[in-house]
């Protein structure tokens, strides 16, 4: 199982994102996927900011209609996020960072890796997360 | 409550007390309609004070264009929110290659819904997004 990055969660929603079918093609092949109150908040925001939707964002019902739709599937599980872990977020390396860092510490303590865009994050977190190419 | 209604509201009570059971009874289904349908108007987001959802601006404008402007008639409310409006759209255009009057749609795929791309709609990358949520405050 993998808990989708907030980026590649709106990726996976949003067919002008570049990676949108990059991220589609590794869900096909993914047996179970996750995301958590975090990812999925950011990704609802994102579908509502008009910089992010080239000038045309969702409607707030809309957002959410797409967003259940998303974690129905049967492939999808909602982890908790679990209190901040000193040893993962205590060690952050700035307070954008931060938020990154927590989402590794909700997918380790999920027993599973942060699958993600990020590439900087990849590096940081070689062993907790996987770049979705 | 005007002076006499009291003593008129009296007497159309008095009037239904008197109807057959049948009539009393279908008045009190009417009421009740209205009362739900009031009830509905008093909650119906859409049915608000329109001014309750507006941003009042203060702009300072070159005297000279300020009058021009008046007296072109480009100062009203109604004007103004035209001008932005059409500006707005230029500039989705010129940013995003987003035409006026698109809207989006929510497609099938995958087994789940989509926002699907508007004809000429640039990218948009990872970088952007990152910034976007970067900057979002938490």
């Amino acid at each position: 199982m993998f808990l989708m990055d907030t980026n590649a969660l709106f990726a996976a929603l949003y067919e002008t994102n570049v990676h949108h079918r990059s991220v589609t093609q590794w869900l096909t092949t993914t047996e179970r996927y996750a995301s958590c109150g975090m990812t999925q908040i950011g990704t609802f925001r994102l579908l509502l900011t008009p910089s992010a939707m080239c000038g045309k964002p969702l409607e707030p019902e809309e957002a959410h209609v797409m967003l259940t739709r998303f974690t129905c599937s049967a492939k999808h599980t909602f982890v908790m996020c679990l209190p901040l872990s000193r040893l993962i977020v205590g060690q952050t390396q700035g307070h954008n960072a931060a938020v990154d860092d927590y989402l590794v510490q909700i997918a380790s303590d999920a027993g599973c890796r942060l699958a993600t865009l990020d590439r900087a994050l990849a590096t940081r977190w070689p062993e907790r997360t996987f770049l979705i190419n | 409550m005007l002076p006499g209604m009291a003593t008129k509201f009296d007497d159309l009570l008095a009037e239904v007390m008197h109807l057959p059971a049948r009539d009393r009874a279908r008045l009190l289904s009417v009421l009740k309609e209205l009362e739900f349908s009031v009830a509905n108007i008093v909650h119906d987001p859409t049915e608000s004070d329109p001014r309750a959802s507006m941003t009042v601006i203060t702009v300072a404008l070159p005297e000279d264009l300020a009058l021009l402007a008046e007296d072109a008639g480009l100062l009203s409310e109604s004007s103004l929110q035209d001008l932005i409006r059409r500006a707005l759209d230029e500039y989705n255009l010129r940013t995003y290659g987003v035409l006026p009057g698109q809207k989006r749609r929510l497609v099938h795929k995958n087994g789940y819904l989509v926002v699907e791309s508007l004809p000429g709609e640039k990218p948009i990358t990872f970088e952007q997004v990152k910034k976007i949520l970067d900057d979002m405050e938490w």
